[in-house]
C-alpha cells in the first residue's frame, strides 16, 4: 500500500527524521508510537506532502506503486482526501470555524466526486449517521464551536472517510477526547478499517490505545525507528531499551492485586485501601 | 477530623446559568490522597477551585480545619493561601513569561511569609524537584513543559502547605515526563506528609496515586469510595461506564 525508503527530513542541515524502511500492506493497521518530538507527525505529514517548504525531504515514499515525493501540489491535491485521508489531533483547530458542519463535511465529496448538490447533502447525512453522530439533520446547520470535541472529531472522521480512502492517517485522533468518547471513536475506526479494507497509520503516544487499534507497531525515538514488529511482540517482549522505557512510562489501571501491593508503599496512612 | 469538608455546595458562573456544581458534599481526611475523576465539564476543576478558596460557592459551606472557608479567606487570606496550594494543568500558562524563574519561585514566600528567600533556600527547592539551580536565571519559555511543571511543584511546596490541589498536573506532558512528575509528586507527598487532592480524567494515574476516589458527573458526586472499590466494584451506572471505557484502552501486558 505505502512504502517509505531512505526517508530523510532535515531543516537547515539538521536531520529530524531518518527512516530506512517502513511499509504497510493494504488493510493493515500500523501504530506509530514515541514521545513528543520523536518525529511521528513529521513522518506522516511527509506522506501527504504537508511539511513546511523550509524542510528538505529526501528518499522515496510510494503509494500504490506511485512515487509521492517530488509530485506537484496539484497531483497531491488529487490524492489527498480521495486515496489518502488524514484525521488530526485537535478537531477544534482542524475545522473551519466560519463554515457550517454540513458544508464542511461535504467538501471532500465536492472536490473528488461527480455527485450533485442534493446527492452530496444526502451522502453527508449518511456519513454522519455512520460515525454515530446523533441528529445529523440538526448538526449540519451548526458551526464547529457549537459541537463537543467528540462530535467534532466524528465530523473529521466522516470527512476523512467520505471518498473511501485506501489509507487513513490518524494523528493522535483521540488524545483530546474524554475516555468514554475515545472508546467510541476507536471502535468506529477499527470497524471502518475491517469493513472497507482501509489501511491505517495510527500515531499515538498512548500505548493502550495503540494496542487496541494496531496490528504492528513502529517505535520512534529521536527521528528514527528503534523497533518494529507485531503489536503483542513489541509490547510483551520489547528488545530496544527505549521501547522498554516507553512501556514503563505508560501507566495501566492497577488491578486488585496491584492495588493491595501499593498499600504501605504509596499510601502510608493505609486509609481507604 | 476531616481536613476539608464541603456541604451542599452549589455554584454557577452566570447568575441565571446552569448549576456547574449541584449540591456537592464531600470530606477529605488529613494526610490522604484523594482523586477526583469525571469527564470534561463534570465540575472537577471547579470544585477544587471552590475548596481552595479561588471561587466562592453561591450556596453551601466549606470548612477547612473546622473553620469556615469564607470567614478565613476574609480575615486571614495569607494564612489560607499558605494552608492550601494549587498546581494547574498547563505549566506554561501558570508562570509570568516576563519573570525569571528565580523571582517566580520566590513569589509565594515574598507574598505569604513577607520575607525574601536566600539563594540557598531556592536552590534547595529546585534541586528537590530534580532540577539544577542554574535554571533559576532562565525565563519560563526556556524550559520544557516537564521542567516547568517541576518548577510549579517547587513553587507550590516552597511555603510548605498542608494540602495540595493538583488539577490535571501531567495531562499536557509527554508519557515519560508524566511518570517523572508523578513520582516526584508522590515522593514530596511522603516526605512532607501532605494531603493531596488530584483532579484527573486518567483512572490509571488516580488508581496508582490515590487512596480514595470521588467520581463526578454533571456537577454532582455520583460515587465515592476507596480506590479498590471504585476500580474493581463500581456501583453507579456512570462509574461502571467510565471504568469500563478506561480499562478498554489501558495497556495490557502478558508478562
Amino acid at each position: 500500500m505505502f512504502e517509505i525508503k531512505n526517508l530523510r527530513i532535515s531543516i537547515a542541515g539538521r536531520t529530524l527524521v531518518k527512516i530506512d524502511h517502513l511499509a504497510a500492506a493494504p488493510g493493515e493497521r500500523l501504530g506509530l508510537v514515541g514521545e513528543s518530538g520523536s518525529g511521528k507527525t513529521l513522518t506522516v505529514l511527509s506522506i501527504l506532502g504537508l511539511l513546511p517548504t523550509m524542510m528538505k525531504v529526501e528518499g522515496s515514499i510510494t503509494f500504490a506503486g506511485q512515487e509521492l515525493l517530488g509530485r506537484s501540489e496539484n497531483d497531491l491535491a488529487k490524492i489527498r482526501g480521495r486515496d489518502i485521508a488524514m484525521v488530526f489531533q485537535d478537531p477544534g483547530r482542524s475545522l473551519n470555524p466560519t463554515m457550517k458542519i454540513g458544508r464542511q463535511a461535504g467538501e471532500t465529496l465536492r472536490l473528488h466526486s461527480d455527485l450533485s448538490k442534493s446527492e452530496i447533502k444526502q451522502k453527508v447525512l449518511e456519513l454522519m449517521h455512520g460515525v454515530q453522530l446523533q441528529d445529523p439533520e440538526k448538526l449540519v446547520s451548526r458551526y464547529p464551536h457549537e459541537l463537543s470535541g467528540g462530535q467534532q472529531q466524528r465530523v473529521m472522521i466522516a470527512m476523512a472517510i467520505a471518498c473511501k480512502p485506501r489509507l487513513l492517517i490518524a494523528d493522535e485522533p483521540t488524545t483530546a477526547l474524554d475516555v468514554t468518547v475515545q472508546q467510541g471513536v476507536l471502535k468506529l475506526l477499527l470497524q471502518l478499517s475491517q469493513e472497507s479494507g482501509m489501511a491505517m497509520v495510527f500515531v499515538s503516544h498512548n500505548l493502550g490505545v495503540v494496542q487496541v487499534v494496531s496490528e504492528r507497531i513502529a517505535v520512534m525515538h529521536n527521528g528514527e525507528i528503534v523497533e518494529l514488529g507485531p503489536t503483542a511482540q513489541i509490547l510483551n517482549s520489547p528488545s530496544a531499551a527505549y521501547t522498554k522505557e516507553l512501556i514503563g512510562s505508560n501507566p495501566s489501571i492497577p488491578d486488585a492485586q496491584e492495588l493491595s501491593r501499593l498499600l504501605g508503599t504509596r499510601f502510608p496512612t493505609g486509609k481507604g485501601v | 477530623m476531616p481536613l476539608v469538608t464541603a456541604s451542599n455546595l452549589k455554584f454557577r458562573y452566570a447568575t441565571s446559568g446552569p448549576w456547574i456544581i449541584d449540591n456537592v458534599s464531600l470530606s477529605i481526611d488529613s494526610g490522604t490522597s484523594v482523586g477526583i475523576v469525571g469527564e470534561s465539564g463534570s465540575g472537577k476543576s471547579t470544585i477544587i477551585r471552590i475548596l481552595s478558596g479561588l471561587l466562592t460557592a453561591q450556596e453551601g459551606e466549606v470548612t477547612v480545619e473546622g473553620k469556615n472557608l469564607g470567614e478565613w479567606s476574609r480575615e486571614a487570606p495569607r494564612e489560607l493561601r499558605r494552608f492550601g496550594q494549587l498546581v494547574f494543568q498547563s505549566p506554561s500558562r501558570s508562570f509570568d513569561p516576563r519573570m525569571r524563574l528565580r523571582r517566580a519561585l520566590s513569589e509565594p514566600i515574598r507574598a505569604l511569609e513577607k520575607r525574601v528567600p536566600d539563594a540557598g533556600e531556592l536552590a534547595l527547592w529546585i534541586s528537590r524537584v530534580g532540577l539544577s539551580p542554574e535554571i533559576l536565571d532562565r525565563y519560563p519559555h526556556q524550559l520544557s513543559g516537564g521542567q516547568l511543571q517541576r518548577v510549579s511543584l517547587a513553587r507550590a511546596m516552597s511555603i510548605k502547605p498542608q494540602i495540595l490541589y493538583a488539577d490535571e498536573p501531567t495531562s499536557s506532558l509527554d508519557v515519560s515526563v508524566q511518570a517523572q512528575v508523578l513520582n516526584l509528586l508522590m515522593a514530596l507527598r511522603a516526605d512532607l506528609g501532605l494531603t493531596l487532592v488530584l483532579v484527573s480524567h486518567d483512572l490509571a494515574i488516580v488508581g496508582r496515586l490515590c487512596e480514595r476516589v470521588i467520581v463526578m458527573s454533571r456537577g454532582k458526586v455520583v460515587e465515592e469510595g476507596t480506590t479498590v472499590d471504585i476500580l474493581t466494584n463500581p456501583q453507579h451506572e456512570y462509574t461502571i461506564g467510565l471504568v469500563k471505557a478506561a480499562k478498554a484502552v489501558s495497556l495490557k501486558l502478558t508478562i
